[in-house]
């Protein structure tokens, strides 16, 4: 079953079908909001449950056309900058949003992995999770960000560059 | 192959989106660049390796609980679909019927004011009685005694006179359906229909009167009774049948007053063209 059917039996009433769905993309994007949350395990795992939530919540609002995972996508942005927005108003910088070494690494080669990509350009980085963890196609990404196919599959390349020459570098330390 | 194509068909053999001629056709490059190669497989390893970097720290209950939740909304949501516009418009008709009725009860009377159209049928007037009255010249007779006056002669007018002046048009047509049966008519008779030529109201009584004439045209006095009419009548209709019967008769007499109406600018064109018409007829 694809995910457009699943959600669109969730979006008919069949919430079950959301178990499906959950078993399918909670480790994605839990990987996902892990890497753009600087390692903050809570938040990470709260920000899952905040989109299920919303899919479960807002599940009349997904079109039949549309793609799942640029409406999962929507959803995680959504909840991503609200979270921002939070933090800013309650005066915590960016900086001090970072909690460091509060992960779970499973060796130290992710730990590196992981830290190379902490180094990455934010526009890079955005482009390499949502191919990776929202399995998004190069058109789908190439819409929401407003450029080309050629431009996100140049970024996808240079990102995966730089992670490579970075983690080189922090495992030769 | 550009650089940027040889980066972009990196990209899709690394994330794994790469079709089969395009992978065909990288492995051969990859063949030939021993240094390529080396750095598109630690890319791939790289990429699979994002796979597991992080235990999944996720709380399968809470979002178990979550939907365990959300199911019981939906089911009672079944019940009584609140959600529905359909129980907002029940509703506030149901509030709209409850108030009608409680300010019809708690208003203050009104005082409820009923018209009624009454029909009352009116008996007919009765006829209005024209007596004549014929006074005798007074005669010299000084010797008679001064108490003694002359008795005033009353005609009776009579029993078509009396309908002609109905206010009933019905019986008045009747009354001139009569006269028309005569083969001759009397100068009282004359004067009867002459009246009603030129003073009834009604264009139908007219009508019948001109036409009630025509078969009697020749009687003496008949023609001078319509061309008397002819100056009279307001009415296109009559005024245009009584030029018709005149030209007919080739009324002579009429010419006058043909004539007349001819000059006179008030007269529709219709009948000035009657007139002309007739005219010329009489000349020819």
């Amino acid at each position: 079953m694809s995910d457009e059917f699943l959600m669109l039996s969730v979006k008919n009433g069949d919430l079950d079908k959301a178990a499906i769905i959950y078993g399918r993309y909670k480790k994605k994007l839990y990987q996902f909001f892990f890497h753009r949350n600087y390692g903050d395990k809570e938040a990470s795992a709260d920000h899952v449950q905040q989109v299920f939530y919303r899919l479960i919540k807002y599940r009349n609002s997904y079109k039949e056309e549309a793609s799942f995972n640029t409406w999962l996508y929507s959803i995680a942005s959504n909840i991503r900058y609200q979270d921002i927005k939070e933090k800013q108003r309650m005066n915590v910088g960016l900086t001090d949003y970072k909690i460091p070494e509060s992960y779970d690494h499973i060796n130290d080669e992710h730990q590196a992995l992981h830290q190379a990509l902490k180094t990455l350009p934010e526009t890079h980085r955005e482009i390499l999770m949502m191919s990776k963890f929202l399995d998004m196609k190069y058109d789908e990404i190439a819409t929401i960000n407003g450029c080309s196919v050629g431009v996100v599959k140049t970024r996808v390349f240079r990102a995966m560059q730089a992670l490579r020459e970075t983690y080189f570098k922090i495992n030769q330390l | 192959m550009k650089k940027e194509e040889i980066e972009q068909l990196l990209a899709e053999y690394v994330t794994g989106k790469i079709s089969a001629q395009n992978r065909l056709l990288l492995e051969n490059l990859l063949a030939n660049d021993p240094a390529l190669k080396q750095e598109a497989d630690e890319m791939v390893a790289l990429w699979q390796m994002m796979d597991n970097t992080i235990v999944d720290g996720n709380d399968d209950e809470q979002f178990y609980n979550m939907l365990h939740i959300s199911k019981q909304n939906e089911n009672s949501g079944k019940i009584i679909n609140l959600k529905s516009k359909a129980w907002l418009y029940a509703a506030a008709a149901a509030v709209c019927i409850i108030m009608f009725f409680a300010g019809r009860f708690t208003a203050a009377p009104v005082e409820v004011i009923k018209y009624k159209t009454l029909i009352v049928k009116q008996a007919a007037p009765a006829p209005l009685q024209q007596q004549v009255v014929k006074i005798a010249p007074l005669a010299i007779t000084p010797k008679l005694p001064a108490k003694v006056k002359p008795k005033a002669k009353v005609e009776e007018p009579s029993a078509l006179a009396q309908q002609l002046r109905s206010v009933y048009v019905s019986e008045r047509i009747d009354a001139i359906g009569k006269l028309s049966t005569k083969k001759t008519l009397s100068k009282d008779e004359l004067k009867l229909l002459e009246l009603a030529l030129n003073e009834d109201p009604n264009p139908n009584v007219r009508l019948m009167v001109i036409n009630s004439m025509r078969p009697l045209i020749n009687i003496d006095g008949a023609q001078q009774v319509l061309i008397s009419g002819l100056s009279r009548q307001n009415n296109l209709l009559v005024q245009s049948l009584l030029v018709d019967v005149l030209v007919e008769t080739k009324s002579k007499e009429a010419i006058p007053q043909m004539l007349a109406l001819l000059d006179n600018k008030n007269t529709d064109v219709i009948i000035q063209n009657k007139i002309r018409g007739g005219i010329e007829s009489f000349i020819n």
